[in-house]
């Protein structure tokens, strides 16, 4: 029970992040039930809330619910509770208590300033990132698959590569194949295993070991990043040759099979 | 790229036009007392998706190639546009009123200053490369280029575009991508625009049309209060962004299936049940909340565990409120599609059935 709770309180602090909404959220219930408690629409939704925020803290309900959707997203819960709709519903109720204009005015500029001080935006996330490309990716992975497919023409590319833009290639261009995917799957024998290891190494990286492992893959290019540790002779005993940069990353194609 | 621009601007028209047309169908069929178009493009929304899960589940688990899903497809599209056409026809005038009422008097500064502020979000989530979080909707759009590219119905691991031995069981009631992947052959747009850009600004201009249906029913009536209601959400949504809330996903991956769950099913849901307490005895209610619960699950799986969540947190306080049984019983019919559909899940989940891609 005690782990239930804790696991519990810990997702509800991660759900709302750095910023205070949940406290908007507890000030705009009170003000609904101190000034609105009689009108039938906040006699819906108040008492919706309550449960939903039962439902969320109460160790029973949270045992049943976390079997059946997994603990580690027990955070969707709390989509149930229509937080953004209860402040907004709140501001709004108080913009038409009776005031003067400029007092309305004033009321207005206060409560968009409490509620851009109380969260978090796009911009300060490092979410906000202007790309070239309406197929939304990074513009480095559009380089990277442009300059592939320019090299391979029509044949086949099996790319390797890392986490970094492994997700994005198969989304921008499918006729890419990969070893593995995001996180590693879809990796399933032992050399693809051992390259996605590889090319995500805890230590230093083995240019040697990941140009082996991608040609025992079946992997015709290669996309990793270069340090002042690379040297082409790694790769190139292995049959890949270098065919151009994007950024830091390396872009080799295989030339021969290792014999 | 030029090309594409007026390509995806058509495309969004589209889309609305069609979940207009579903729409206005279903509210011909189960009408309520007043007519509203916000709740009619929502409507037209599940209703497209709900058909679109019928048509093409049957197709996906028989391994037909996604370009026949996409022709059968368009002739339920030509259909759907055809029965609005005919139904409207004695309507027409009473509609176009209702629409020319919109910009008439003080509700034109209403819609317009309405219309500037939805136009100002798509704006804003549109011109945000990274906002479309791609990095975790992998996957998922992963799926929808690989099936458009080989023509077939998720059969291909999206991940590494190699064939999977049996269709992946965690999404195999999931139609949501194969959708995406019609629409592009349909279209000839690339999977990527019309996830990341034009699914988006559908997913949010529907948003935003949902909270404003809210909003005028909770101020009863007031299209002014529910303006304020609908800016200050659009503030909160931009303002508080956060990997987790509804709001960050409806900001940074408004087109992934569970972001609709969070942004449009929960909500819609909830005043589809408000609207219910209120005026129960009108059926249609009710049927427009089972309409969305049965859209649900081809969108979302997510929805099989989270929406008897919801509907029991809304219904069964009522129904001990109002000491009904036929609310208790209305309840347990909308709780039957989830029941069914998480033995289906339980079913393919541990591979009871498999399919085989090869």
């Amino acid at each position: 029970m005690k782990e239930i709770m804790e696991w519990t309180v810990s997702i509800w602090n991660s759900y709302w992040g750095d910023g205070y909404v949940q406290y908007l959220l507890l000030i705009a219930v009170i003000c609904l039930l101190i000034w609105k408690r009689k009108e039938n629409s906040i006699r819906q939704i108040l008492p919706y809330v309550f449960t939903v925020l039962l439902l969320f803290l109460c160790p029973l309900s949270a045992r049943v619910i976390q079997k059946c959707i997994g603990q580690d997203v027990y955070w969707r819960v709390l989509w149930l509770l229509p937080a953004t709709l209860v402040i907004a519903l709140a501001c709004a109720e108080f913009l038409h208590i009776r005031m003067s204009r400029p007092i309305r005015f004033i009321t207005v500029l206060l409560l968009t300033g409490l509620t851009v001080f109380c969260g978090k935006t796009l911009l300060d996330s490092g979410q906000y990132v202007k790309v070239h490309n309406y197929q939304k990716v990074p513009d480095e992975v559009a380089h990277i698959c442009n300059m592939i497919r320019e090299d391979a023409g029509e044949s086949e590319v099996c790319l390797a590569t890392d986490e970094n833009i492994s997700p994005y290639i198969r989304v921008y261009d499918p006729s890419i194949t990969m070893p593995y995917g995001r996180r590693g799957k879809g990796a399933i024998t032992k050399n693809t295993l051992a390259l996605y290891r590889a090319v995500h190494p805890e230590g230093r990286v083995k240019y040697k070991q990941i140009a082996r492992l991608a040609n025992a893959s079946g992997c015709n290019y290669l996309a990793i990043v270069l340090n002042d540790r690379f040297k082409q002779s790694y790769v190139e005993q292995f049959g890949y040759q270098q065919i151009g940069t994007v950024n830091n990353y390396g872009i080799f194609r295989l030339t021969e099979t290792e014999s | 790229m030029n090309y594409q621009l007026p390509l995806i601007a058509g495309s969004i028209v589209l889309y609305l036009f069609i979940y207009y047309a579903a729409g206005s169908i279903v509210v011909r069929l189960f009408p309520a007392d007043d007519f509203s178009i916000a709740r009619t493009f929502l409507l037209g929304f599940f209703a497209c998706f709900f058909l679109f899960g019928i048509t093409a589940l049957p197709m996906k688990l028989l391994l037909l190639p996604l370009s026949l899903l996409a022709h059968v497809w368009a002739a339920v599209l030509i259909l759907i546009v055809v029965l609005f056409l005919l139904s409207e026809k004695r309507q027409w005038r009473i509609r176009r009123d209702t629409w020319k009422a919109l910009f008439t008097g003080k509700q034109r500064y209403i819609t317009i200053i309405f219309l500037a502020l939805v136009l100002l979000q798509l704006f804003l989530v549109n011109m945000n490369g990274k906002a479309s979080d791609t990095w975790n909707q992998a996957y998922y759009l992963g799926d929808v280029s690989t099936s458009l590219y080989t023509d077939t119905i998720s059969q291909y691991d999206p991940f590494t575009g190699k064939i999977l031995e049996y269709l992946n069981p965690e999404y195999l009631l999931e139609t949501y991508q194969n959708h995406g992947s019609v629409m592009c052959y349909l279209l000839n747009i690339h999977p990527m625009a019309e996830r990341l850009t034009v699914m988006v600004s559908v997913v949010l201009i529907l948003y935003q049309l949902l909270f404003f249906e809210i909003g005028c029913f909770l101020f009863k009536g007031s299209r002014a209060k529910s303006l304020m209601l609908t800016g200050f959400l659009a503030l909160l949504n931009v303002f508080s962004y956060n990997e987790y809330t509804a709001a960050g996903f409806l900001i940074s991956r408004a087109s992934d299936g569970k972001s609709i769950l969070a942004v449009l099913i929960i909500p819609a849901l909830l005043y589809f049940f408000m609207k219910t307490s209120q005026s129960g005895e009108q059926k249609c209610w009710w049927i427009y909340s089972f309409l969305t619960i049965l859209s649900s699950f081809g969108l979302n799986m997510s929805s099989i565990f989270m929406i008897p969540f919801e509907i029991s947190a809304l219904y069964i306080p009522l129904a001990l409120h109002q000491k009904k049984p036929s609310v208790f019983g209305r309840f347990l019919l909308l709780l039957l599609p989830c029941a069914v559909m998480i033995l289906l899940y339980l079913l393919t989940k541990n591979e009871f059935l498999i399919y085989t891609g090869k």
